[in-house]
C-alpha cells in the first residue's frame, strides 16, 4: 500500500465493516445504485425494505459473493473489495444466507463439521451449538434437509455462535417460521448483541428486529432511503409494508 | 344450485422434507374480480401458485377449477382449460422476440367458443399494443430490461385468453410509473370472463385494485377480507411487523 | 432402483395401497426390471451354447466376471465422485483411463521400469496432475455454460484424448501388458479349501483393490473433513464458500481423485484385454452404465451395477453362442443395461427458474435468402474445382477433379446427417449422440426398399425412408420426453453403441456381398445420377431443400415452440404447449433428416462396413463439428466437409511432393483431433464458428447491418473503457489506485492468523475511533 493510500485511509473515519458507494448487480443489470453503510464495532444495524429493494444483494457484496462494479468494501479499515468469500469468512465475516444456510444432504453433525473450515475446533463448535440448541444434539445423525424449518435455522445460526466472528450478517432469519420460533431465535440474536458482536440484520419481521437494533436503515430501489434510530423508523415501515398513509 | 367458484383451493397442504410450506390453505377466486394473496416472504404464496398451476403436486387437499377437481391434470391441460400465470422469477422465452413470446401462447390459446376464429397474429398485435410493447416487439426478450420482460410475460399469459390469471409479483423490478401502468392494465382486463389471483408486495397495487384479500402467513390463511379491513387487522399488522 | 425395492418389499395390504399415491409407484423401474429379466431368460434360452455347467467352469466364469466387474467399479466410482462434487458428468473418464494405461505400458514394458514404480508414477503423480489440469483448463469454465454445452465439451474431451492416445501409440504393434505376478501365478486353494481352478494373483488383487477402494471412498466421503466438504460443495457451493471452504480447491481434489481411479482401472484391465484404444472403448460406456445404476450418486449401488455387468458379460460369453451375426453381443451388455436403466428412471419434474437460459448466446435467425445464397455459392465452388475453371495451372482437373469430388460427396452426406442436429440440439436443446445410428437405419431402409445390389435405385424411396425414420425417432423420444439433459445423452449414447454392436454388424442389415456397390446410382426426376458431378449436384439440391426447409420451420409455430421449450419448459407448459408431444415431434423431424442424410451418405460411400462405418466415435464427431460450427445455424452442417476435404488435401499435397510438415500436420493433427479441439473451443465461444465468420465478413456483406452495428457498439465500449481508466491526462488519485487494484483483483488483504474475532474487533474499533478522533 502506498503512502498516499495510507493517509487517505487514515483521514476517513472507518467502522468495522464499511460499504462505500457500492454499485452491484447480476449480469448487466445493476441492483444497487450507490449504497453506503457503516457498521461500528458492537453495533446492531437493521436493514429493512420491500422485496427487490436490494437488501440481499447488499449482503452478497458484504460477504464477497458478489463483486461490485463500483465502490469499495472495507473490513477493519482494510480494502477487501474482490476478496473471495472463503477468505472473508476466514477473516471473520459471517453471513447466514436467506432460506436456511444449511447443507440439506449432510447430517447435523456434518453440517457442524463444515463450520470448522472457518478456523474453529470441532469440539468448540459442537459444545457451543448443543449448549444453545439442545434439540440439535437430539438430531445429530439426521439429515439436515429433514429437520423442521425452525431447527434448520438453529443449525444455520450455530455457525454464528461457534466461529465468534467479527461481524455477523443475518438474511431473513424469520422467513417462513412460526412467530414463536422467531422469538426464540431473536433471543439468541439479542444475547449475541449484548456480548458486543456487530450484527447486520436484513428482515421482514420488522418489529422483532427493531427490538434488538441500535440503528435501522430503510432500503428501496437499490438505495438507502433513510437511516436512523429504530423508533423513528417504525412509522415509515407501516407505510412501506401495508400502504397505509 | 349456485355456480361453482372459478377457483377453489380446499385444505391444501405441502411439505418439503421437514419443512411445512403450506399447512391448510383455503381460498377462492371469482371472475370479474382481483383477488390478492399477500403475506411475508416464505409464507408459501409461490408454492400455492405452483400447486394451482400444476408445477408442484400438493401433499394433500384439492384444487377445483370451475367446479372440477384438477389435482391430477397436467400443467398443459390446466393451461388449456384457462389457467394462465406469470412467474416471480421471470420465465420469459429469452431467445425469442417479444412478438414470438406472445405468439407462442396465442397459437395455443383456449378458444372461448366455436365462433372464436381470431388469428394469432392479430391477437399478438393487439396485446403488444395494449401492453405498450409495440416498439420492442422484435427485440430478443433476453436483452430487454426486467420491467419490459415482465410485461412480455404478462402479455403472453393474456394471449392464452385465460379465465383465471395467476400473477406472481408483477411489479417486482418495475419502476414506479410502470407499476402504476400495470395496475391500470390489471383493472382494465378483469371481466366476467376473467378473474385474477394476484400475489404482490407492492401494497399500492394490492389496495387499489383488489376486491378481496387473503393474508397467508406460515402456510396458513390468517385473514381474509376487503382492503380496509385487512389494513386494520391486528393479526396482519403482527404478521408483517412482528408479533407484539 | 432403490425405490423399486422398497415398494416391492412393503406389505401389499389395502391400507398400504391407499397410502401410496399412484404417482409414487415406480412403474418404470418395475417394468424395466421385469423386461430385463424376461429378455435375459429369452436370450439364454435361445442362444444356449450347450456347454456342460460344471462347478469349475461356473466358478471360473464367476470369478473372472467379478474381477472384471471390480475394474468397471473403479471407473464408475471415480465418475460418481467427480459428478457428486463438481456437478459435471465426465464423459472422458474412460478415455483418461485408456490414456494412462498406455502411459503405464510405456514406462513398464517399453522403458523397463519396475512395475510398482510405473504404477505409482502414473496413478499417484501423473493422473492426479491430469485431473487438476483438466479442471483448471476446461471444467471450471464449464460451470457457467448451458448443460448441453457441458455434455458436448466432455464428449469432445473424450474424443480428443482417445485420438491423441491412438496417435502417440500407433496401432502398428501388439501391446500386451502382462498380469502382475505373471500369467500363470495364482493359488488353487484357500485355507486348505480346494477351489478347483486357479485363482490368478492379478485378479485376486484386482478384486481386493476394488473392495479397498470402495471402503476408502466411503470413508473419505463420509468420515473425513475433506469428504464432508466435497459433499457440501455439491449441496450448496456458495454456502460452502461462506463457511471458509474454497470450492475450486475441492473440485480440483475431486478431479485428481477421479483421474487416479480411472488410471488404476485402466492399468489393471490392460492385461485382461489387448491394449488398443478400440478395445478399451468398451470401458467407457460400461462405467456410465454402472454409474447410472447407482443414479449417479449412490456409490454402493454403482459397485453393484459394475459387478453385475462384469458377471453378466462373462457368463454370457462363457455359456452362450451367438453365431457371427451377433458376435459382439457380450460387449453389448453394458449399453443394453444402460438403456434399460435410463428408461426406468423416474420422470423428471419440470424445472422452474433454470439459471441457464441467460447463458444462452443470442441466436441470429438465418434468412431464407441467405440459405439459398449459401448453397449456391457452395455448388459454384465445387463446379469450379471439379471443372478446373480456376486451376491456376496447379493441377490437372482431369486427374484431380475426381478425388476432391469423392471426398466432397462423402462430406456432403455427413453434412446432411449433421443437419438433423440443428433443430434437435440447436433449437429444442435436446441432445442426441446417435445421429449416425439413425442415418444407418435410413440407409438400411433404403436398401430394403430400393433393392440390394441394383445398378440404379429408385430415388423416390427416400421419401418413404423419411416417413419410416420419423416414428423411429419418436420412439427414442419416449424416454426422452420423461428425461432431460444428461440421461438423454447417456440413453442416446447407449442406443448408438447398442445399434453399432447388435444391429449393423448383422449380416442381413448391411449385407457384405462380395465386391460391387451395394448402393446403386439414384434415379430421380427422370435422371440417373451416375456420375460424381451429377450426384454431387443432387446432394446439394437435397441439402439446399432441407436447409431452406429448416429455415422456414424455425420461423413456423413449431420452431417457436421448440425454442420456447428450450428456454423454459415450465413456462412452455403454462402456455399450453404439450411438452412431451413437442419433444416427440422434434425427434421425429430430426430422425427423418438423419435417415435421408444416411441414404445419401451411404450412396456416396457406395459400400458400408457394418462394423466400422457406424463406430460411435464417428457419430460423436458429427455432433461435435456441428456444435463447433454453431448448432443453431442450419448451414452448420457444411462444417462436416472438414474431415474428408482436409484428408484429401493432404493426399494432394503429398502427391505434389511438397511441404511435408503440412501433410503431417493435416494427417496426424487436424483430421483426427480437429473435431474435438473445435468443439472444445465452443466452450469459450458458444455462438459457434460460423456465426463468428459471418461477423467477420459483415463489412462486405451488404445485408448484415445488424452485425456491423453490433461491432461498432462493442468498439465504442472498448474505447470508452480504455480512456476512462488510463490515467493519461493526470496522475492516479489514491482512490483510483484502490479501484484499479480491485479491478485487477490485486488486494493487499491478507487474512490474519486465526482471522478477526469479535474481541479484536472491539479493540481495533476503539483504536480506529481514537485515531479518527485525533485527526479531527
Amino acid at each position: 500500500m502506498t503512502e498516499a493510500q495510507q493517509t487517505q485511509l487514515q483521514q476517513t473515519q472507518h467502522g468495522l465493516l464499511e460499504l462505500i458507494s457500492i454499485r452491484a448487480g447480476y449480469g448487466t443489470i445493476d441492483v444497487l445504485h450507490g449504497v453506503s453503510l457503516d457498521i461500528q464495532p458492537g453495533q446492531v444495524m437493521a436493514l429493512l425494505g420491500p422485496n427487490g429493494a436490494g437488501k440481499s444483494t447488499t449482503l452478497g457484496v458484504a460477504s464477497g459473493q458478489i463483486v461490485p462494479s463500483a465502490g469499495n468494501l472495507m473490513l477493519m479499515g482494510k480494502e477487501v473489495t474482490g476478496t473471495p468469500p472463503a477468505e472473508l469468512a476466514k477473516a471473520g465475516v459471517c453471513l447466514i444466507p436467506e432460506g436456511r444456510g444449511i447443507f440439506p444432504n449432510l447430517t447435523v453433525m456434518e453440517n457442524l463439521r463444515m463450520i470448522t473450515f472457518a478456523g474453529v475446533s470441532f469440539a468448540d463448535v459442537t459444545e457451543r451449538a448443543f449448549a444453545q440448541f439442545p434439540r440439535l444434539a437430539e438430531r445429530r445423525k439426521q439429515l439436515a434437509g429433514t429437520l423442521s424449518g425452525g431447527e434448520q435455522q438453529m443449525l444455520a445460526m450455530s455457525r454464528a455462535l461457534a466461529c465468534d466472528p467479527a461481524v455477523l450478517m443475518l438474511d431473513e432469519l424469520s422467513m417462513g417460521l412460526a412467530p414463536i420460533i422467531v422469538e426464540e431465535l431473536y433471543e439468541q440474536v439479542g444475547q449475541l448483541a449484548q456480548s458486543g458482536l456487530s450484527i447486520l440484520i436484513v428482515e421482514q419481521f420488522a418489529q422483532s428486529v427493531l427490538g434488538v437494533a441500535d440503528e435501522a436503515a430503510i432500503m428501496a430501489g437499490g438505495l438507502i432511503q433513510r437511516i436512523g434510530a429504530p423508533d423513528d423508523i417504525a412509522e415509515e415501515l407501516t407505510e412501506v409494508y401495508l400502504g397505509i398513509t | 344450485m349456485t355456480a361453482a367458484p372459478l377457483l377453489e383451493v380446499q385444505n391444501v397442504a405441502k411439505r418439503f422434507g421437514g419443512v411445512q410450506a403450506l399447512t391448510d390453505t383455503n381460498l377462492q377466486a371469482e371472475p370479474d374480480k382481483i383477488t390478492s394473496l399477500i403475506g411475508p416472504n416464505g409464507a408459501g404464496k409461490t408454492t400455492l401458485f405452483n400447486i394451482i398451476s400444476g408445477l408442484l403436486p400438493a401433499t394433500s387437499g384439492s384444487v377445483y377449477f370451475k367446479g372440477r377437481r384438477i389435482n391430477n391434470l397436467s400443467v398443459t391441460r390446466r393451461s388449456r382449460m384457462g389457467i394462465a400465470r406469470t412467474f416471480q422469477k421471470l420465465e420469459a422465452f429469452n431467445s425469442l422476440s417479444a412478438r414470438d413470446n406472445i405468439k407462442v401462447a396465442a397459437e395455443r390459446r383456449r378458444r372461448r367458443d366455436h365462433h372464436d376464429h381470431h388469428n394469432p397474429n392479430d391477437i399478438t398485435d393487439e396485446l403488444l399494443e395494449k401492453a405498450s410493447l409495440s416498439e420492442v416487439a422484435d427485440i430478443t426478450v433476453g436483452t430487454l430490461p426486467t420491467g419490459t420482460a415482465r410485461l412480455v410475460e404478462l402479455a403472453r399469459a393474456l394471449a392464452m385468453t385465460p379465465s383465471l390469471l395467476l400473477l406472481d409479483e408483477p411489479s417486482s423490478g418495475l419502476s414506479e410509473e410502470e407499476t402504476q401502468a400495470v395496475a391500470q392494465l390489471l383493472k382494465s382486463i378483469v371481466s366476467p370472463d376473467l378473474g385474477i389471483l394476484l400475489v404482490e408486495h407492492d401494497m399500492s397495487i394490492v389496495m387499489s385494485t383488489s376486491t378481496e384479500i387473503y393474508v397467508l402467513d406460515f402456510g396458513l390463511i390468517i385473514a381474509q377480507g376487503e382492503p380496509e379491513a385487512i389494513q386494520n387487522d391486528p393479526m396482519v399488522r403482527a404478521a408483517y411487523l412482528g408479533a407484539n | 432402483m432403490r425405490k423399486a425395492l422398497d415398494t416391492s418389499k412393503a406389505p401389499l395390504g389395502k391400507a398400504t395401497f391407499a397410502k401410496i399415491p399412484l404417482s409414487r409407484i415406480p412403474f418404470g423401474a418395475l417394468a424395466a426390471s421385469a423386461l430385463g429379466t424376461a429378455l435375459l431368460i429369452l436370450i439364454f434360452w435361445r442362444y444356449w451354447g450347450g456347454n456342460e455347467v460344471t462347478y469349475t467352469s461356473f466358478a471360473t466364469a464367476t470369478f473372472i466376471g467379478l474381477a472384471v466387474g471390480s475394474l468397471y467399479a473403479m471407473y464408475a466410482t471415480g465418475l460418481v465422485v467427480v459428478y457428486k462434487t463438481t456437478g459435471i458428468f465426465n464423459f472422458a473418464q474412460g478415455a483418461i483411463g485408456v490414456f494412462n494405461a498406455f502411459l503405464f505400458w510405456e514406462f513398464y514394458v517399453n522403458r523397463g521400469w519396475h512395475a510398482l514404480l510405473a504404477l505409482a508414477v502414473v496413478v499417484l503423480v501423473i493422473a492426479p496432475l491430469e485431473g487438476v489440469l483438466l479442471d483448471i483448463a476446461v471444467m471450471r469454465r464449464l460451470r457457467n455454460t448451458l448443460p448441453v454445452m457441458q455434455l458436448v465439451a466432455t464428449v469432445a474431451l473424450m474424443v480428443l484424448i482417445l485420438a491423441t492416445t491412438g496417435k502417440i501409440w500407433q496401432q502398428d504393434s501388439i501391446r500386451q501388458v502382462n498380469f502382475f505376478f505373471g500369467r500363470g501365478a495364482g493359488v488353487e486353494s484357500i485355507f486348505g479349501w480346494n477351489l478347483g481352478f486357479k485363482l490368478l494373483y492379478h485378479r485376486l488383487i484386482t478384486i481386493g483393490t476394488a473392495i479397498a477402494l470402495a471402503i476408502f471412498l466411503s470413508f473419505l466421503l463420509y468420515r473425513t473433513r475433506i469428504g464432508t466438504a466435497m459433499r457440501a460443495v455439491v449441496d450448496n457451493r456458495g454456502l460452502a464458500a461462506l463457511n471458509g471452504v474454497r470450492p475450486n480447491v475441492i473440485s480440483s481434489i475431486a478431479w485428481a481423485l477421479g483421474s487416479s481411479l480411472a488410471a488404476l482401472g485402466g492399468i489393471l484391465i490392460a492385461p485382461e484385454i489387448q491394449l488398443d484404444p478400440i478395445n478399451l472403448n468398451i470401458l467407457i460406456i460400461t462405467a456410465f452404465a454402472a454409474a447410472t445404476f447407482g443414479a449417479l450418486k449412490n456409490l454402493p449401488l454403482t459397485v453393484v451395477g459394475a459387478l453385475l455387468i462384469g458377471l453378466l458379460s462373462q457368463h454370457i460369453s462363457t455359456w452362450l453362442k451367438f453365431g457371427s451375426d451377433f458376435r459382439f453381443a457380450p460387449d453389448a451388455v453394458a449399453p443394453v443395461l444402460l438403456f434399460i436403466v435410463v428408461i426406468a428412471l423416474p420422470k423428471a419434474q419440470l424445472s422452474i427458474g433454470r439459471v441457464a437460459s441467460h447463458l444462452k448466446p443470442k441466436e441470429r435467425l438465418t434468412h431464407p435468402a441467405e440459405a439459398i445464397f449459401g448453397v449456391a455459392v457452395l455448388i459454384f465452388m465445387i463446379l469450379v474445382l471439379s471443372k478446373g475453371w480456376l486451376n491456376f495451372g496447379i493441377w490437372d482437373p482431369g486427374a484431380w477433379g475426381q478425388a476432391p469430388l469423392n471426398s466432397a460427396l462423402v462430406a456432403m452426406g455427413l453434412a446432411l446427417i449433421g443437419l438433423s442436429i440443428v433443430p434437435l440440439t440447436g433449437w429444442a436443446g435436446q441432445i442426441n449422440f446417435a445421429p449416425l445410428a439413425f442415418a444407418g437405419f435410413g440407409a438400411f431402409l433404403y436398401l430394403k426398399f430400393a433393392g440390394i445390389g441394383q445398378e440404379t435405385t429408385n430415388g423416390y424411396w427416400i421419401f418413404l425412408v423419411a416417413l419410416v425414420c420419423a416414428p423411429m425417432g419418436a420412439l427414442i423420444a419416449i424416454p426422452a420426453s420423461r428425461l432431460q439433459g444428461l440421461y438423454l445423452a447417456l440413453g442416446s449414447l447407449a442406443f448408438a453403441q447398442g445399434m453399432s454392436l447388435l444391429f449393423f454388424p448383422h449380416s442381413s442389415i448391411i449385407p457384405s456381398a462380395s465386391g460391387g456397390s451395394h448402393f446403386g446410382d439414384i434415379r430421380m426426376f427422370g435422371i440417373t445420377f451416375d456420375t460424381r458431378e451429377t450426384f454431387l449436384l443432387l446432394i446439394f439440391f437435397a441439402f439446399g431443400v432441407i436447409v431452406v426447409g429448416l429455415v422456414f420451420l424455425r420461423r413456423s409455430r413449431y420452431g417457436r415452440r421448440w425454442v420456447a421449450l428450450n428456454d423454459s419448459p415450465a413456462a412452455s407448459a403454462t402456455v399450453g404447449i404439450d411438452v412431451n408431444l413437442t419433444k416427440v415431434i422434434v425427434y421425429a423431424v430430426s430422425a427423418a433428416i438423419a435417415g435421408v442424410g444416411g441414404v445419401f451418405w451411404a450412396t456416396a460411400n457406395s459400400t458400408l462396413d457394418g462394423v466400422r462405418s457406424f463406430d460411435v466415435i464417428n457419430g460423436l464427431n458429427i455432433v461435435l463439428l456441428v456444435v463447433a460450427a454453431g448448432v443453431s445455424i442450419p448451414m452448420a452442417g457444411i462444417f462436416l466437409v472438414f474431415i474428408p476435404v482436409f484428408d484429401n488435401l493432404a493426399t494432394r499435397l503429398e502427391e505434389l511432393g511438397s511441404v511435408n510438415w503440412l501433410v503431417w500436420f493435416i494427417r496426424e493433427i487436424s483430421v483426427p483431433l480437429g473435431p474435438g479441439f473445435l468443439a472444445l473451443g465452443m466452450v469459450f465461444n458458444p455462438r459457434g464458428a460460423l456465426y463468428e465468420m459471418g461477423r467477420g465478413f459483415a463489412p462486405i456483406l451488404p445485408w448484415r447491418k445488424d452485425a456491423r452495428k453490433e461491432i461498432a457498439q462493442e468498439n465504442a465500449q472498448k474505447a470508452d473503457l480504455e480512456f476512462g481508466e488510463m490515467g493519461l491526462d493526470r496522475p492516479f488519485a489514491p482512490n483510483e489506485i484502490i479501484d484499479l487494484d480491485r479491478r485487477l483483483r490485486i488486494t493487499d488483504f491478507v487474512v490474519p492468523e486465526g482471522g478477526y474475532r469479535r474481541h479484536d474487533s472491539a479493540e481495533t474499533g476503539t483504536e480506529a475511533a481514537t485515531a479518527a478522533g485525533d485527526t479531527t
